[in-house]
């Protein structure tokens, strides 16, 4: 089993956590065209290697958290560090 | 109060087969378990669940953080089991038919502070048992992947995981120097809860029964 | 069928009994190795079934044939030799159930089309409800697949013991099977076979298979494919560019500079230890997350959902392995002992309407034929012929039409969920 680190509880299996996927900014509801707010919705960077993404831990402390993991080999390390 | 006592007024989340007894109100099994390695139905225990800041004044006052118990001695809450069961969230156990007190207590420690906090009587709608005996970790171990070492789950630590696939608070809460562990969960997750764990204590020799004294979560003598 | 006017033996009973009889030497490659050439008409990134399919209709319907199809690894070593072989056309919407419907019929014929024993076995594909809802669904499929000709009908669980002796279709089970969707021409086909097949087959019009030939950069003038460059340091021009890859597709589409709303997913499966023949039927689970189906060999492939979490890593975890053997056993108690061969995963280009990118895209010579999730392997030979069409004729055709990618920032998507996407 894949453990991913929970920044408050530790190291976990990933079944204790729900992926929300990529941290992508949002456009401001009031100002975005249909467009813009399709191409937030569905578009995706998909990138192989690091990307900084959102996970939920729902079976832990219940908390959203910010990762970066390598999509490659699914190595990690906090969010916000740049190799 | 004693026809109150008497008549059952409520049920735990936890049915066994075999007798069953009333107690403040609250009916559960009259089975006696005197093994070495023993699940009881902690059910009628009053349970609290305090939100606020994770750091704050409410913090302060209720005096432990993620992942640590304490008992106060004084204060509002003395007498209760305190847990910090989240990031900025507590599960707050007394001894049965004290739930006004301590909620009347956690709402004067939410006033004082000024914080935007919150407090729930959860009392009925969750499930609680205590684990106790030499063989828990090991019991343990089959239905929850946490590492239950001394030096990673002391005595007094509390985590939230899956238990069973059930996400439960664990709180190390030895007796007498006897491994011991409260689990708590959503009510209609109790009883399942609670048969896994029992499936899983088979070849230690698991026994269910009442609550005896050294059961009660706040440590003191019913 | 000729090879560059020399020409290509054909398989036939014949020549296997001259062989086996010492006759004839060795047999022939199926296809060649070339030097690439400095420029084609047509290069394909990808060399599975729809790329390879793509270069065949080329070659067979347009007379197109200076084609070279670019496969980073070894032909059919990504999704087309990694999924679990079914083929069906009991699909949802019309557009669905059109679509797949012309890929099952050309699968029928595709043996003799190809000269190639492909190995499809038509013995019937079921889907099981387990509850009222999903029964329903099973209804309105059958009657929206009768309408549109495909053989497709609901059937209870006496007649699913019949077809499946070793189904538990008791009410005692945690998902009780309440009946099933019959389909008898689904079935499972050898997808290496179909690889093969095709890549013989554009081999002898004279397309260029390149293995072991990896793309890193796609070269766009004025917004205008030019040509691409390969791992090894050649440069290949060519006017057009076809995306034929799965997992890989956003990597591809990255170097072009043309967004994908497309998302990575591993999806595992796993075979078992072989066994006599005892289910002859292709036996699909979409609340268990399972499907099932025994080989010739007598191998149980099983299929699951794709990974909780997107990835390009193709390991295996025992989580997976642990949920499908309960499901597996839910539905068939009996397989207790069977032990697991192995498991392995391919990857899911996941979109986030369960349908395809198909056609042009803004730059120009620059095509896609991508995000096939969970069901690329039974649309190749389709999307082969559509994508050919596309290419000849610069326009996608019509049964094609609704899924281009211009559709997600015009909000015109294909909801293909309920169905397309078995386990989702």
């Amino acid at each position: 089993m894949m453990l991913l680190t929970c920044p408050n509880c530790g190291a976990r299996n990933v079944s204790e956590f729900r992926y929300v996927g990529e941290a992508k900014s949002r456009p401001d509801p009031e100002t975005a065209t249909p467009e813009q707010w399709r191409r937030y919705l569905y578009f995706h960077r998909n990138p192989a290697g690091w990307i900084k993404e959102t996970w939920y831990h729902g079976s832990g402390c219940r908390r959203y958290f910010g990762i970066e993991r390598n999509t490659v080999d699914n190595a990690q390390r906090p969010a916000g560090v740049t190799s | 109060m004693s026809d109150i006592a008497a008549a059952p007024i409520a049920r735990t989340a936890l049915s066994f087969p075999g007798p069953v007894r009333t107690t403040d109100g609250w009916e559960t099994t009259a089975r006696h378990a005197a093994g070495g390695l023993r699940l009881a139905d902690l059910g009628p225990l009053v349970k609290l669940t305090v939100r606020g800041p994770a750091d704050g004044s409410v913090r302060a006052a209720l005096g432990t953080s993620f992942g640590h118990t304490v008992r106060p001695r004084g204060g509002p809450l003395a007498g209760a089991l305190v847990v910090g069961s989240g990031p900025g969230e507590w599960l707050v156990l007394g001894a049965p038919g004290t739930g006004g007190e301590l909620l009347a207590g956690v709402r004067s420690i939410i006033a004082d502070s000024g914080e935007f906090a919150s407090v729930v009587d959860v009392t009925h709608g969750r499930a609680l048992v205590r684990l106790t005996g030499a063989d828990t970790p090991l019991l343990l171990s089959k239905v929850c992947a946490v590492d239950l070492a001394d030096r990673v789950v002391p005595d007094g630590a509390a985590f939230r995981s899956s238990v069973a696939r059930v996400v439960t608070d664990v709180v190390r809460d030895d007796v007498d120097g006897t491994r011991s562990y409260l689990l708590h969960c959503e009510r209609s997750s109790g009883q399942y809860l609670a048969d896994s764990l029992v499936d899983a204590g088979i070849e230690y020799g698991i026994e269910v029964g009442a609550p005896t004294e050294h059961d009660d979560a706040t440590g003191h003598p019913r | 069928m000729s090879r560059n006017g020399q020409r290509t033996p054909r398989y036939s009973a014949w020549s296997l009994v001259r062989h086996g009889l010492g006759a004839g030497g060795e047999w022939g490659r199926a296809f060649r190795h070339h030097t690439p050439r400095q420029a084609y008409d047509v290069v394909i990134i990808g060399g599975g079934v729809h790329g390879l399919a793509t270069a065949h209709y080329l070659a067979e319907n347009h007379g197109i044939t200076n084609i070279a199809v670019l496969e980073k690894s070894y032909i059919g070593s990504g999704g087309s030799g990694r999924n679990t072989a079914i083929l069906r056309s009991n699909y949802l919407t019309p557009e669905g159930v059109r679509f797949y419907d012309r890929s099952v019929k050309l699968y029928e014929h595709l043996a003799a089309d190809l000269n190639f024993n492909v190995m499809f076995s038509q013995r019937g594909h079921m889907t099981l409800a387990h509850n009222d809802s999903s029964l329903r669904t099973m209804h309105w499929r059958a009657e929206v697949n009768k309408l549109q000709g495909v053989d497709s009908s609901v059937i209870d669980p006496g007649e699913i013991k019949k077809l499946v002796p070793y189904m538990d279709v008791s009410a005692s089970t945690r998902y009780p099977i309440l009946g099933a969707l019959y389909h008898p021409p689904g079935g499972i086909i050898r997808h290496d076979a179909v690889v093969w097949g095709y890549a013989r087959s554009a081999d002898a019009h004279g397309v260029h298979i390149h293995q072991k030939t990896e793309v890193v950069g796609i070269d766009v003038t004025s917004n205008r494919v030019t040509g691409v460059r390969t791992a090894d340091g050649r440069r290949i021009s060519a006017p057009v560019v076809v995306n034929c890859t799965a997992g890989w597709s956003t990597l591809i589409s990255d170097m072009v500079g043309v967004d994908m709303p497309v998302q990575t997913f591993p999806l595992q499966a796993a075979v078992t230890e072989p066994v006599k023949p005892f289910l002859d039927t292709v036996v699909v689970s979409g609340t268990l997350h399972t499907y099932v189906s025994q080989t010739d060999r007598g191998e149980l492939v099983f299929g699951a959902s794709v990974d909780p979490f997107a990835s390009y890593s193709t390991r295996g975890s025992l989580d997976f392995v642990e949920g499908l053997a309960g499901h597996v056993l839910e539905l068939m108690p009996a397989l207790s002992k069977m032990r697991l061969l192995r498991q392995w995963a391919g990857l899911c280009d996941m979109t986030p309407d369960y349908s395809p990118i198909m056609g042009l895209t803004p730059v120009e010579g620059f095509f896609v034929d991508v995000g096939w999730g969970t069901y690329g392997f039974k649309a190749g030979p389709v999307s082969g012929e559509a994508m050919a069409a596309c290419i000849a004729h610069g326009k996608p055709p019509e049964i094609i039409a609704a899924f281009g990618l211009d559709r997600f920032e015009e909000g015109r998507l294909v909801g293909e969920k309920g169905a397309a996407a078995v386990g989702h």
